[in-house]
């Protein structure tokens, strides 16, 4: 399976490779084509452009790539931690009989034990295999039916603790031996499944019926667990069978429920502690005994207290990194929006766009960690860590950037006036047609109106208003006073924006700014006309 | 060099934003470490650390650009401007050096860091004052 994945792994990384050497092969011969085939436009919207651009600025940051390492690191370091080693859980069992150093138990059958030997060659001082079927056997009897539970043991024992199994190792290492409760009402001397057939023997069973070897995991069968109490067998429904691949394929024919429990009795449980990696490939639980404690360990996730604490860890990380690294980044993103405000593009809208950037940037380098967890190479908690990293850190790096979009607006201190000196006179005739030609193709503004008063021959007035396109209902109105004194026209330009949204003193400003450049221009261009 | 050129600078590196998010990193490694004593565990920590000294440099990046074009100004040496700069972010790396030898007990990962974490300054100064790039 290993290799498989390995493989599977290297032919994607060669894909990858092959990829992009076509790519730049495919771009490298483009050129050397004689006829280039042109691009047909495509109408992109402002948003997906505004995207882009704060996308492929913050990318190549040193902020971006340095909180993607750490929020990375954190969340492999989150996985390691909640690994085996620390979902162990510690159990006080003094009320447990010493019937076992290490237990192993399994929800499926494990039929190579000898393999596992060889594998880890540990469970070499003896031990006793359980196998308890949860698929019924029928025995027919009289008119009566019975419903037995099959129980099948496999003894490498010299030596147990309970009596009782040590004397069913020897009863059923004679092979062809099925064992009954003594009380049991089922009265065969043989009992013969598919081709095999088996010599039925009364026994004693009530003494192992009830050994507890772990809280609520017994010995024989327990169907569930009500109230806290756990359900047990009866003793009079359980038959044991020797243990063999023949006997439980006939017996779970069509798959069954089964539980597989090794019982290991050896004093050096340390060579266990040392191997709990392999033996977790094989067993669900790996139990190991010292005087009245167990210590569990599982490779499926139990949320102990140290994997919360882990986490918790984690996102304090992540969110220093983001406050520290936050800075910089919003003093990236500010000098991109002070350059996007300028044709129009609103403080929401930058905001919204940088979201969606940051969301975007955190879930490309997601996908790596989503691989690694469905090739089973880290836990899954992993990912748990890397989206609450990411969101707090988007979070952060967010009300950040706002901040300083906010008070970047409030210290822009545009000019809403201007006063231009010039020794010509501006005629009035040709500023309006300029005006009106300007403003025909105007993304931004609509001429509204236009009034025109000539008091005096040296002092002229002009009101000129314009509608803001964008907004519902914005008007600025530019004031000309042109006044003549010793022979030179000095012409006074004054912004006013009149708006019933509620817009930001900073989009105020911008606006201004906006239409007295405009005004500006026409102003400028008719005097030097006239010049 | 004036002597008070170098303890200036290690003052300097105290009042400066990323020396509170140091101690705070601290104080979230110190737990990690006594949570995670095994070698991947701290291995990670290592590298998150140097991490942690770079993200430091760019929360400070204006205060640093500033403190090299300050002594850029009086004409000091930019050997002696990296050296300077050494001992600002030595300062940081003291701190978590000394989070490592109490909490990680082992000299050989204290050694590592210390090593790592140069590596990194030996990058930001590298950047800074020898190629005179922007952080």
């Amino acid at each position: 399976m290993a290799i498989t994945l390995e493989v599977t792994f290297f032919a994607l990384i060669g894909v990858v490779i092959l990829f992009i050497i076509s790519m730049l092969l495919i771009k490298h011969l483009k050129g050397l084509v004689e006829e280039d085939i042109l691009r047909i436009p495509v109408f992109v919207s402002p948003v997906t452009k505004i995207v882009k651009l704060i996308f492929f600025n913050i990318i190549r940051s040193a902020e971006a790539i340095l909180i993607i390492i750490a929020l990375l690191l954190i969340s492999f370091s989150t996985a390691y931690s909640s690994t085996y080693l620390y979902s162990s859980t510690e159990m006080n069992v003094s009320h447990i009989p010493k019937v076992y150093n290490v237990l192993l138990i399994s929800n499926r059958y494990v039929n190579n034990t000898e393999e596992i030997n060889e594998d880890i060659s540990l469970i070499s001082q003896g031990f006793v295999k359980i196998v308890q079927l949860f698929n019924g056997l029928v025995i027919e009897q009289e008119n009566k039916s019975y419903y037995l539970l099959p129980l099948l043991i496999k003894c490498y024992i010299n030596k147990s603790t309970v009596i009782d199994i040590d004397y069913m190792c020897k009863l059923i290492r004679h092979g062809n031996v099925a064992i009954i409760d003594e009380k049991s009402e089922v009265d065969f001397n043989t009992i013969t499944i598919k081709n095999q057939r088996f010599e039925l023997r009364k026994v004693n069973l009530s003494n192992i019926a009830n050994v507890e070897i772990l809280p609520g995991i017994y010995l024989f069968h327990s169907l569930g667990i009500i109230g806290g109490s756990p359900i047990l067998v009866s003793s009079t429904n359980v038959i044991i069978f020797p243990d063999n691949r023949n006997l439980f394929e006939n017996l779970c024919e069509g798959g069954c429920d089964v539980k597989t429990i090794l019982l290991i009795r050896d004093s050096n449980t340390s060579r266990y502690m040392e191997h709990i990696n392999e033996l977790l490939k094989y067993f669900e639980i790996v139990a190991i005994r010292h005087n009245n404690k167990v210590i569990v360990y599982s490779p499926n996730l139990i949320p102990s207290s140290k994997t919360i604490i882990g986490i918790g860890i984690s996102l304090f990380f992540s969110l220093i990194f983001s406050i520290s690294v936050s800075g910089g980044l919003a003093e990236k993103i500010n000098q991109i929006s002070q350059k996007l405000t300028l044709s129009g593009i609103t403080h929401n809208m930058l905001s919204s766009s940088l979201a969606m950037v940051m969301i975007i940037t955190f879930l490309i380098f997601f996908t790596p960690i989503l691989a690694l967890v469905l090739l089973n190479r880290v836990s899954a908690i992993s990912l748990v860590t890397y989206l609450l990293s990411a969101i707090l850190s988007t979070i952060v790096i967010m009300v950040r950037a706002s901040m300083g979009l906010k008070t970047k607006g409030a210290k822009i201190s545009v000019k809403s006036s201007i006063s231009i000196s010039v020794p010509t006179e501006l005629n009035v005739n040709e500023f309006r047609i300029e005006l009106e030609r300007s403003f025909s193709a105007d993304d931004f503004f609509l001429l509204t109106e236009l009034e025109t008063i000539e008091a005096t021959p040296s002092n002229i007035e002009i009101r000129v208003e314009l509608m803001y396109k964008k907004s519902l209902s914005s008007i600025i109105t530019v004031e000309i006073y042109g006044e003549k004194s010793n022979g030179i026209w000095s012409y006074n330009i004054l912004v006013d924006v009149w708006s019933l949204e509620e817009m930001s003193v900073h989009e105020n400003v911008k606006l201004a700014s906006m239409a007295l450049s405009k005004v500006q221009g026409i102003v400028i261009k008719c005097i030097t006309k006239s010049q | 060099m004036h002597y008070k050129i170098p303890v200036n600078s290690i003052k300097y590196s105290y009042s400066c934003n990323g020396f509170k998010y140091i101690m705070l990193y601290s104080i979230a490694l110190s737990l990690y470490l006594i949570l995670y004593n095994d070698i991947v565990s701290k291995t990670i920590s290592i590298v998150l650390s140097s991490v942690a000294i770079l993200a430091t440099s760019l929360s400070d990046r204006s205060n640093i650009i500033q403190f090299v074009n300050a002594y850029h100004l009086v004409g000091l040496r930019k050997k002696s401007i990296a050296f300077i700069l050494w001992l600002f972010f030595n300062v940081r790396i003291v701190i978590l050096l000394i989070v490592y030898c109490i909490f990680a007990m082992n000299i050989i990962i204290s050694l590592a860091f210390f090593i790592t974490s140069n590596v990194a300054v030996a990058l930001i100064i590298f950047q800074s004052v020898f190629k005179e790039v922007k952080l």
